[in-house]
């Protein structure tokens, strides 16, 4: 009865053991945004709204999702908490506000932020994502198709009548046709003496 | 007889030195009649362009408004309905159940691609009927409807959807909108009724109001010039409150 016993216990904890190591590797997109959450990215952010759209409109792997979590966790480690610990004492990574992040990546040097660039780069390359930057977006995409998810836009848009170049234009124009009739004037009085 | 000819010659030279200067003075005086008037326009021209080019700017939008001058030509490419993706492009979807009312059945969310048309929104009462919006808030996108901020919810979702518009276009009707109004948001998959609950006049530096949020709202906004059209650096927003969602039947890809 007590070797049962003790078998029974063994095989509950292997089931268990089991149930972990599964776990462990299932991560899902749910796992990253708690992961980035945990880094100091603010879920009160624009920029962690584009990631939970960027995930909800493309597919990886749960080894995939891993890798974003080791990124994430590692560029915390590494940039994020020290100085988090030094501007806000008191609170934690995941009790940080927009402004607060803000004020981490002022603190970083030049170096540490073109660290994490990369550390993203090499993460866009390993997961097969193509990213373009332009002047006023940037779009970070899977395939040939660009979702809505994929590309970020500055927060507040330009909404009014868009201004173009003919007012200069005009002005322009106007100004050269000023001179050169002052300038036939001149020479026509010159002429008449 | 030699003095009489000195003479002569010198009245003959002055002759026709004053022959000459006169014929001059005529080409002159003609030229000058002539020129003058294209001068003095020219002149009117210029002034008149310098004083003009100001109001020019301010203007523009409702001349073209008049005169419909932003056309542009369509794409004849393989992505001829949408540059940022392929005609042939699947369908983004996914089968979602709200965490908190297990009891509902599963419903579809679409994602749509950016530069596609996303939905449409009607407030009756401020004169916005059936206005189009599209996914993104570029430039080119805003040129065809109201845009939704991908920043922001994609709509079905609980949180803050954000869609922004032009003040001359698609949302001139905007400014219109009163607390109480109701809107409603339409596309292929829901239609979602919200009521305007709060106007609010913003720097256009300050994003907290396209930031997520834990309610369920929508927010509408515009560039804000006092009521008149243009550039500013203030965007009016309208908030609105989730009142309803209706889930459609979507067909399989």
């Amino acid at each position: 009865m007590k070797l049962l016993k003790i078998l029974s216990a063994g095989v509950v904890a292997a089931a268990v053991a089991a149930t972990m190591v599964f776990s462990a590797s299932a991560a899902t997109k749910e796992d990253v945004l708690k992961a980035a959450k945990d880094a100091g990215l603010s879920s009160e952010t624009t920029q962690y709204q584009h990631l939970e759209n960027f995930l909800e409109t493309n597919e990886f792997t749960s080894e995939e999702y891993d890798q974003m979590i080791a990124v994430a966790n590692d560029a915390s480690e590494k940039y994020i908490k020290d100085k988090a610990a030094e501007l806000f004492p008191d609170k934690a990574l995941s009790e940080l506000t927009a402004d607060d992040l803000s004020q981490i990546v002022a603190a970083m040097t030049a170096e540490e932020k073109q660290a994490i660039r990369d550390a993203l780069a090499g993460l866009a390359d390993d997961l097969g994502v193509k990213i373009e930057i332009g002047v006023d977006d940037a779009t970070a995409s899977k395939g040939d198709n660009t979702t809505g998810g994929d590309v970020i836009t500055p927060p507040v848009a330009d909404t009014g009548a868009v201004e173009t170049t003919n007012t200069a234009a005009v002005a322009f124009v106007g100004f050269a046709a000023l001179v050169l009739a002052s300038a036939g004037v001149v020479v026509i009085s010159k002429k008449s003496k | 007889m030699s003095d009489h000819t000195a003479s002569h010659a010198e009245h003959h030279t002055h002759h026709t030195h004053r022959h000459k200067s006169s014929s001059s003075n005529q080409v002159l005086r003609t030229i000058t009649f002539v020129l003058t008037p294209f001068l003095m326009a020219l002149i009117f021209l210029g002034v008149g362009m310098i004083c003009v080019s100001g109001p020019y700017a301010k203007y523009k939008p409702y001349i073209n408004l008049v005169f419909n001058t932003d056309k542009k030509e369509d794409d004849t490419s393989l992505r001829s309905i949408n540059k940022y993706r392929r005609d042939d492009a699947k369908t983004v979807s996914a089968t979602v159940t709200e965490a908190d009312k297990p009891q509902e059945e599963a419903h579809t969310i679409i994602y749509p691609y950016y530069g596609d048309q996303y939905g449409t929104i009607t407030c009756e009462a401020a004169g916005m009927n059936d206005i189009p919006f599209y996914v993104g808030t570029t430039d080119d996108v805003l040129e065809m409807g109201a845009g939704w901020y991908t920043g922001s919810k994609f709509v079905g979702k609980e949180g803050n959807v954000v869609i922004a518009g032009h003040n001359h276009t698609f949302f001139r009707n905007l400014p219109n909108c009163e607390v109480g109004d109701i809107v409603t948001v339409d596309t292929n998959f829901c239609t979602l009724t919200y009521e305007v609950t709060e106007r609010v006049v913003f720097h256009e530096k300050d994003t907290s109001y396209v930031t997520p949020k834990k309610d369920d709202r929508l927010t509408m906004y515009t560039c804000w010039n006092n009521g008149k059209l243009g550039m500013s650096e203030y965007r009016l927003a309208i908030i609105c409150k989730c009142l309803s969602r209706e889930w459609k039947e979507v067909p399989a890809d």
